[in-house]
């Protein structure tokens, strides 16, 4: 409890869980210990110091770079001096000392003097911003009230003294405008204008943003920054405000005119006449812009644009605010960013480099002729104007001449921007542009969305391809950058003014080496950090630059007509990810497993391939596979965690992403469809879902019976291992209609569970009405029985009922030859010369000793699987073959990476969701328990639609 | 009968019918990730009758919501 030395691991705990999860995930966990001038250093494991420059600045805070020794001398100081903590309600002078300095260096560009409101981080020097903006508006809204009810009193004083009089039509008119029945006279008339004055001017205030402006985050400057992502959750908390859209000179227009209102009035015109009169109000509050935008990904902001917003401003009345707190003190190359286009703004905001790297310090500037003196008491803090932030500031504001840093951010900005727009030629397909001034850059990465690592592919649909390359320049390349926070794709080159020429080209170094990793597909490079290699074995990787069609490029050979459907799924093995993304080849299979471990924190939903179908009817459908970015393993190991939360969550996403895509059908791979219960855990409307299983069954019995009529099997006896089970039970039940005996194979203790399957299958060939003369004889016995004997009528019972009455019946005349037996020892399939495997057993129950010596026919459904491979290689007279697999219709040979099946081969729950699709169906199909009617419909299906079933040996 | 031995019985069942190693198992933890969906839950359900001497119908719509070690634990002690 009393340990004051910091402990490594705790802050992903205690202070930012959501976001160190996702520094984990991408390799960006990294805790430093040391810094200076543009190094940190962090420590290895083994104790080995790592040095990193560092060109994210503290997000522009480090124009003088980390610890300067003249800041940190000058904090040593101040603090040695034992300086009042704080004293509030006194004078302090480190801060009104501050602030006449400030005033001087924005003065020099604007030749104003400025009063200067500290605070202690750029949120709030724009929360004061904010605040002294609407004391304004409120402060015009008065006087604009005031001077009209002046008026109001003049005209009525006028008219009582017999100065003026009211023209004709008058109160008429001022009736019809403010909507009332009727004046009776002049005071009434001016007691509803004043009224409709305060009601006018009393509305809410809208404020002028541009889009991908940033501005802050706190409840007021989170309203005027403009990704969504930070603002939508705390939108009904603040200001209104409209976003322009940049170099939008007609839409500024519109903002403003839209924030305009009408207040009625009277006037006296010459001929002593009172006759109506309008003003207007602009309720806007402010304009709040950077000159160059920061996060939204360092966009100068044109200067045509800043004059005509600095016009409407002063046309309106509001006033123009620079927010420079990243922009300005300097990194651009001039104090203020602005400078270069000469237009001045009302407010200045400064933060960030403010402090030297040491103090949290804000400034808001406002032009001494507008400020609100008693905003003084109205907007305090307790730690503002500190001695110590202030006495820090002004020793950096002291660099900043001392050092010429005006001057270093100019040559080494110019340089930097030389060599890295240099860059683009030469990797266009990488790098769509570096912008920026000074020392302020941005470098912004084409999404590779056509790239032939799908790894990429799905990154950059994603919006992290910059965190992956920030990931690979800080472990690879020792250099620390970021993102911007509104521009994902755009990497933010912030160091400070002191960093070195030869720093500087070891940055366009380390970035051209990675635009060469882009261009040549080589996601493996990129990732090896994260799988915890630091180079590729390139003899491996050999071929990773392999052309393979993309989902983008599949796309485009598709028939407009075709139906679309998704299937989600996951990888069930680590060596599925290779085949999916050949760049990863060198990858082991334990490396491939810790990738997919941090993808899966970060990473939603992907589209991870695609292929269309034509059946033979004509029709065509084009299945997605959305992928999840696990592996069975991974699945079943959260589940024995108790935290499988993040499965069952991207797989809503995966649903929401099948309704967004306009799919009709989404079927469910694998883990997903288990984790649901088959779908039922997903209460969905807009798609149908269908977890594959019908046709798997279906495909089973038909490969079952094929490879049986090839054999000439004949008095079929059927072997049902797990009959117990709801898909051994619906396999028995259909098989029934064709077979002459059924040995329903289950646990020691089943029994009572096996006689219920026993009879579900008697009550469904009763209910289905088998033909005596069908193919079985369990069909001829039922029909034989149920002609003797009486039933209940119709529909006044179910069939288990029906199916008990039979079963008894039967047992009772037949005995050991009722054509349903039960058995609990799994020996008892010797007797049968067709078998049907689908437990629920983790590893294989069927060996050589519990076969035939016959010939017999295994079909194994189960997943594991529940035959063991020596009944395959030891027993010649038993066909094993392997369940679910399906071939395309007209010899297509559909492919899909990362499947691990043979062209034209699919697993039953894919082929499934394609024939769903095909059939134009839209609601649930397969969805909870596997029931017998949908296993024949999609039986049916598959038929009329030319899905093949061959039957395939399981081993071979 | 204590929870906690009532969950150390369900482990050793859970150990035997998914043939998992005992003390790898989690109050937690799901049934789903031993393997026990719908059909594994027949199997599971045979061996706890008989080691708790209950009876218990598949069909009860209380068991549908049993996910974990622990669900399962409360739902034998409920049935005891």
């Amino acid at each position: 409890m009393t340990a004051t030395h910091p402990e490594p691991g705790v802050f992903g705990e205690f202070v930012r869980p959501g976001l160190m999860e996702k520094l984990r995930a991408l390799g960006l966990d990294v805790s430093y210990h040391r810094g200076t001038r543009d190094s940190l250093w962090y420590g290895k494991p083994g104790g080995e110091e790592v040095e990193i420059l560092d060109l994210v600045g503290g997000f522009g805070s480090g124009l003088v770079g980390h610890n300067h020794p003249a800041v940190v001398a000058r904090a040593h100081e101040v603090l040695d001096q034992s300086r009042p903590m704080h004293a509030q309600g006194s004078e302090r002078v480190f801060a009104g000392t501050l602030g006449k300095r400030i005033s001087q260096w924005i003065g020099r560009c604007t030749n104003q003097t400025y009063v200067v409101t500290l605070g202690n981080s750029g949120t709030e020097a724009v929360e004061a911003a904010l605040k002294h903006a609407e004391l304004e508006r409120q402060h015009r809204a008065t006087e604009l009230l005031g001077r009209l009810e002046r008026r109001l009193a003049d005209i009525q004083r006028q008219v009582g003294e017999g100065a003026a009089v009211l023209s004709p039509d008058l109160l008429w008119d001022a009736a019809a405008m403010l909507r009332v029945s009727q004046f009776d006279d002049l005071p009434s008339l001016c007691r509803v204008m004043e009224q409709f004055a305060r009601s006018t001017l009393g509305r809410p205030p809208v404020f002028l943003a541009l889009e991908g402006a940033f501005h802050g985050k706190t409840i007021g400057a989170i309203q005027l920054t403009y990704n969504k992502e930070y603002r939508t959750p705390w939108e009904q908390l603040g200001p209104a405000v409209v976003f322009l859209p940049i170099d939008d000179v007609d839409a500024a227009a519109r903002a403003v005119e839209s924030a305009t209102v009408t207040v009625p009035g009277l006037n006296t015109n010459a001929r002593g006449q009172v006759v109506l009169d309008s003003w207007s109000f602009t309720n806007v509050a402010a304009c709040i812009v950077e000159p160059i935008q920061g996060e939204g990904g360092m966009r100068e902001i044109p200067t045509g644009f800043l004059e005509t917003l600095r016009q409407a401003a002063t046309e309106c009345g509001y006033p123009l605010i620079f927010d420079e707190i990243q922009c300005g003190m300097g990194r651009t190359g001039t104090f203020l960013a602005a400078e270069r286009t000469g237009v001045h703004a009302d407010y200045y905001l400064l933060g960030k480099s403010l402090g030297g790297g040491l103090a949290k310090i804000s400034a808001l500037a406002v032009e001494r002729e507008r400020y609100i003196h008693q905003f003084g008491y109205l907007h305090t803090s307790t730690f503002a104007d500190d001695d110590f932030s202030s006495a820090v500031a002004l020793r950096t504001l002291d660099l900043l001449e001392d050092d010429e840093l005006l001057r270093f951010c100019q040559e080494k900005g110019a340089f930097l921007l030389e060599r890295l727009r240099a860059l683009k030629s030469r990797y266009p397909g990488q790098l769509r542009d570096v912008r920026g001034r000074g020392l302020m850059i941005g470098v912004e990465l084409v999404p590779q969305l056509q790239s032939r690592s799908p790894l990429l592919r799905v990154f950059s649909e994603q919006g992290l391809l910059g965190f992956l390359v920030s990931a690979y320049l800080l472990r690879e390349e020792r250099i620390r950058v970021m993102p911007t926070l509104s521009a994902a794709n755009t990497i933010r080159i912030q160091p400070s003014a002191y960093i070195s020429y030869e720093e500087l080209q070891r940055a366009v170094d380390a970035v051209e080496r990675v635009l060469g990793i882009l261009r040549d597909h080589r996601a493996g490079d990129l990732c090896s950090s994260l799988v915890g290699r630091s180079v590729m074995d390139r003899r491996r990787a050999k071929g990773q630059g392999t052309k393979r069609r993309t989902p983008t490029e599949n796309g485009r050979h598709h028939d407009s007509l075709a139906t679309r459907v998704g299937f989600l799924t996951h990888f069930l093995e680590p060596g599925d990810l290779r085949e999916w993304d050949p760049s990863l080849l060198a990858l082991r299979d334990a490396e491939c497993e810790r990738l997919l471990d941090r993808a899966a924190r970060v990473v939603e939903p992907f589209v991870a391939g695609e292929a269309t179908l034509r059946s033979r009817t004509g029709a065509t459908t084009r299945a997605t596979i959305l992928g999840l970015p696990f592996t069975s393993k991974q699945i079943c190991e959260r589940l024995r965690c108790g935290d499988d939360s993040r499965v069952l969550e991207l797989i809503r996403r995966g649903v929401d992403l099948a309704a967004e895509l306009g799919f009709t059908v989404l079927g469910f791979g694998a883990y997903t469809s288990i984790i649901t219960r088959n779908c039922q855990a997903i209460d969905e409307r807009r798609v149908a879902l269908t977890s594959g299983n019908s046709l798997t069954a279906a495909a089973a019995l038909d490969a079952l019976f094929q490879a049986a009529a090839e054999l000439h099997l004949e008095r079929q006896h059927l072997g049902v291992v797990g009959g117990a089970g709801n898909i051994g039970t619906v396999l028995a039940q259909l098989a029934a209609e064709r077979v002459d005996r059924i040995t329903l194979v289950g646990r020691p203790r089943a029994e009572a569970r096996l006689r219920r399957t026993a009879a579900a299958i008697y009550g469904h060939v009763y209910r289905t009405g088998v033909p005596s003369n069908g193919a079985g004889t369990i069909g001829r016995l039922v029909h034989e029985l149920t002609g003797r004997i009486s039933l209940p009528a119709g529909t006044t019972a179910d069939s288990a009922t029906i199916g008990a009455m039979i079963r008894d019946r039967l047992e009772g005349e037949l005995g050991a030859n009722a054509p349903v037996r039960i058995a609990t020892d799994i020996a008892a399939l010797r007797d049968c010369n067709l078998v049907l495997a689908a437990s629920n057993a983790p590893s294989p129950v069927v060996f050589p000793q519990h076969v035939s010596d016959a010939p017999v026919v295994i079909c194994d459904v189960a997943v594991p699987g529940d035959v063991h491979e020596a009944v395959g290689t030891q027993r010649s007279n038993a066909l094993v073959l392997q369940g679910g697999i399906i071939r395309a219709p007209l010899g297509q040979q559909v492919s899909i990476a990362g499947m691990s099946l043979p062209p034209g081969q699919l697993y039953g729950c894919l082929a499934e969701t394609m024939l769903l699709g095909l059939a134009g169906i839209t609601e649930h199909f397969s969805y909870g328990p596997l029931k017998p009617e949908r296993v024949r419909q999609i039986g049916r299906l598959a038929r009329e639609h030319g899905f093949i079933v061959e039957p395939k040996p399981a081993f071979r | 009968m204590e929870q906690s031995q009532t969950i150390e019985q369900i482990k050793h069942v859970l150990a035997e019918v998914c043939e998992v190693d005992q003390s790898s198992i989690q109050p937690g933890g799901k049934l789903l990730g031993y393997g026990v969906d719908s059909v594994g839950m027949v199997d599971l359900i045979l061996s706890l009758e008989a080691v708790f001497d209950i009876a218990i119908d598949e069909a009860d719509p209380t068991l549908a919501s049993v996910e974990t070690v622990r669900d399962l634990a409360d739902y034998v002690t409920s049935r005891q």
